[in-house]
């Protein structure tokens, strides 16, 4: 699992161009939106593209992207239950 | 106080997915045809599944009409723009290669010559077959084959600012007449279909699944859509020496940045707000004197919200809010066209005096109590505001008065 | 001729291999550096904490450090300080990048971040956020630097208003190039905006 967690945090940096952060930097349950990273809604965007490129999971509404993006932990899980 | 050159607009052309001219476009309107359906025309992946606005007429039979030889370049986006330019100057009674006057053209475009590209691309690398599309891949060089057809050459010009582009070609023209830079000027916009703005308007996800639903609290995402449309725009007093009757005047317009969000719209509408206000400072009119607007209406989520919010803090209360619709469920989103083709339709109903249905309307957005026109109606109309909001934060307005007989 | 109400407070350029602020050499790359490594350096080296920097394509990182210079030597600007914008090439950058992704033989996808930038005005919407402008904001599309259309433009934008500010800029960007000529146009300083002054600045560090 936790390779999972290392590898989703290298691609959200290197996706969302999060160039003033560093793996070891972004905790497993800092919320990704809001008050702790403040990811917007592209970012939000590129996070569905990611998981359909990289997992092979369609996410079709936005909204239903809050629940999961909320931390990388909620991301690793959803993708663990999810992934083809 | 200098009261400001009265700017009269004597002609005006147009093509959308709900008519060939003017003429059409308003019967569709009258008759709540819209021109929404699967994608048909345009070679993309998403053919079939999402609906767009589309002009059902080839390349080849444009250049027919326009008795262009084929051999020549001119994209889609040109193609519509000179019929839709002609159709206006035809309408203004004008040519400008003998007017001896200084006429202008501003033209708007945000696809430019990107169909053309999308098409010929892989081509350009294996064969010189269609080199000669290669320099109509830039958004300016439309407008300088406009200019080149129409014979004007005092002062031509492009201006991109996403889906207020237009809007904001005609706010030049007008200032530029006013500015005693121009005697008379064309001013519109054109934006065809292309793979590159679906698949972008896609990728944002708000690119609706279905019809748009413009104010409605279901709504959620865009048609896109097709255009051309152009006015000629020239002072009152030259009309007048001419005996020629303006359509309508333009009496107001305004410009602001949002400054929220590169895509999305604040929640109070804050871009739009400054927008409408200056629109009305100009000309010299208060929100009563307002009798139909035609909202940018989108259909987004966020659009509809943020515009319906400037348009109560504006109006004060639903109460006090005039008639208002959004002409996308029709045209579908016509992006750098969408102030043009819009503009277009607020004369037509200065001229015919009749507000023109929103259509696939239900539900008002919860939390907002607004409901725009959804029928065709006759109302004594004076004044029309029309609204184009452009992403960047680019929010245009224009203010369009009745020419008395 | 009366006197121009108008001046030229600030001016910054970015051309060849160096950034100037009113005619002095600020920053200089290095020779392996490209401009966008460069933007980036300078970024740092101004210490400017607006991580949504790095998002922004070549175009709006060009045009976000110049207007941040201009903002530190003659700013803060007024809320309705005006845009006046234009370049040759649109956003080309971002186009190409997004026509690319969307017409790849394999894995074609579209990405919106990309997507946000195939518009030269998202710059002005990205300044405007950053200083908070809610003005009149423009972007034209011309053959090259025309200061005899900026110069009654602004005039025409700022006669009459209360504020008389405006930002102006030829920005044209591309792969290998960047030609950017941003000013700062008041009613404080001794340049007077006038059509000879901006050919004179401009072509002064060709």
């Amino acid at each position: 699992m936790s390779e999972l967690t290392q590898e989703l945090k290298a691609k959200i940096i290197t996706q969302l161009n999060l160039e003033d952060l560093t793996v070891e930097d972004l905790e497993d349950t800092t919320p990704l939106f809001g008050d702790g990273l403040g990811l917007d809604s592209i970012d939000a965007l590129e996070l569905i593209v990611m998981l359909d490129k990289s997992y092979g999971i369609k996410l079709s509404d936005p909204k239903e992207g809050r629940k999961v993006f909320e931390t990388v932990q909620t991301m690793a899980d959803f993708i663990e239950a999810n992934r083809k | 106080m200098i009261h400001p050159i009265p700017i009269a607009v004597t002609g005006m052309g147009a093509l959308s997915a709900i008519g060939c001219g003017v003429a059409e476009n308003f019967q569709s309107l009258v008759l709540s045809q819209h021109g929404i359906a699967p994608i048909r025309r345009l070679d993309t992946h998403h053919q079939g599944r999402l609906l767009a606005g589309e002009i059902l007429i080839e390349n080849d039979e444009l250049y027919d009409r326009l008795g262009i030889p084929p051999s020549e370049a001119y994209t889609r986006s040109t193609l519509l723009a000179l019929l839709a330019a002609r159709e206006a100057l035809d309408t203004a009674g004008i040519d400008p290669r003998y007017s001896g006057l200084r006429t202008g053209l501003i033209s708007a475009t945000t696809v430019g010559g990107m169909d053309a590209t999308e098409r010929y691309y892989d081509d350009y690398l294996v064969s010189d077959k269609h080199w000669s599309f290669i320099p109509t891949h830039p958004c300016g060089y439309a407008a300088e084959q406009l200019a080149r057809q129409l014979g004007i050459s005092h002062f031509v010009t492009t201006i991109s600012t996403a889906c207020s582009s237009a809007a904001n070609a005609i706010m030049l023209g007008a200032r530029m007449i006013r500015a005693g830079q121009l005697d008379r000027v064309v001013v519109g916009g054109t934006d065809c279909l292309s793979q590159f703005t679906i698949n972008g308007f896609n990728s944002l996800m708000i690119y609706s699944d279905g019809h748009c639903l413009p104010f409605d609290d279901r709504r959620n995402g865009l048609n896109l859509g097709e255009a051309a449309a152009y006015l000629v725009l020239e002072s009152a007093e030259l009309a007048r020496q001419r005996s020629k009757t303006p359509l309508a005047y333009l009496t107001g317009y305004g410009n602001a940045n949002d400054a929220f969000h590169q895509t999305a719209s604040s929640d109070n509408g804050e871009g739009a707000y400054l927008a409408m206000k200056q629109a009305l400072e100009v000309a010299g009119l208060r929100t009563a004197d307002i009798d139909y607007i035609n909202a940018h209406g989108t259909a987004t989520p966020n659009n509809d919200l943020a515009e319906g919010s400037a348009l109560l803090r504006i109006f004060g209360s639903s109460g006090t809010l005039p008639a208002f619709s959004s002409t996308k469920a029709f045209t579908g989103h016509t992006l750098a066209a969408a102030g043009a083709i819009e503009a277009v339709y607020s004369v037509l109903a200065l001229q015919h005096q009749v507000v023109f249905p929103n259509l696939n309307f239900s539900e008002p957005i919860a939390g907002l109590g607004i409901a725009p026109q959804t029928s065709l109606r006759t109302k004594k109309i004076n004044h029309v505001l029309s609204n184009s909001f452009g992403f960047g934060g680019n929010c245009s307005t224009l203010l369009f008065s009745i020419a008395h007989d | 001729m009366d006197t121009p109400p108008y001046t030229i407070q600030s001016h910054c350029i970015i051309r060849g291999r160096s950034i100037r602020l009113n005619g002095e050499k600020l920053f200089e790359m290095n020779a392996s550096e490209t401009l966008f490594d460069f933007l980036k350096v300078v970024y740092r080296k101004l210490d400017i904490d607006y991580p949504k920097f790095h998002k922004m394509d070549g175009l709006c990182k060009a045009i976000f450090i110049a207007t941040e210079l201009l903002a530190r030597e003659s700013g803060p600007y007024d809320t309705r300080t005006a845009l006046i914008f234009a370049n040759r090439s649109s956003s080309f950058l971002s186009d190409d990048k997004h026509a690319t992704a969307i017409f790849a033989a394999e894995n074609a996808s579209a990405s919106p971040a990309t997507f946000v930038y195939t518009l030269p005005n998202i710059a002005l919407g990205e300044i405007s956020i950053r200083h908070q402008l809610h003005s009149e904001n423009v972007f034209f599309i011309f053959d090259r630097y025309m200061p005899d259309f900026f110069v009654p433009y602004t005039h025409a934008v700022l006669d009459g208003k209360e504020v008389g500010s405006a930002l102006c800029g030829w920005v044209e960007i591309t792969e290998q190039t960047c030609d950017l000529f941003l000013y700062h146009v008041g009613k404080s300083g001794t340049h007077p905006h006038t059509v000879a002054q901006l050919k004179r600045i401009y072509d002064e560090h060709e």
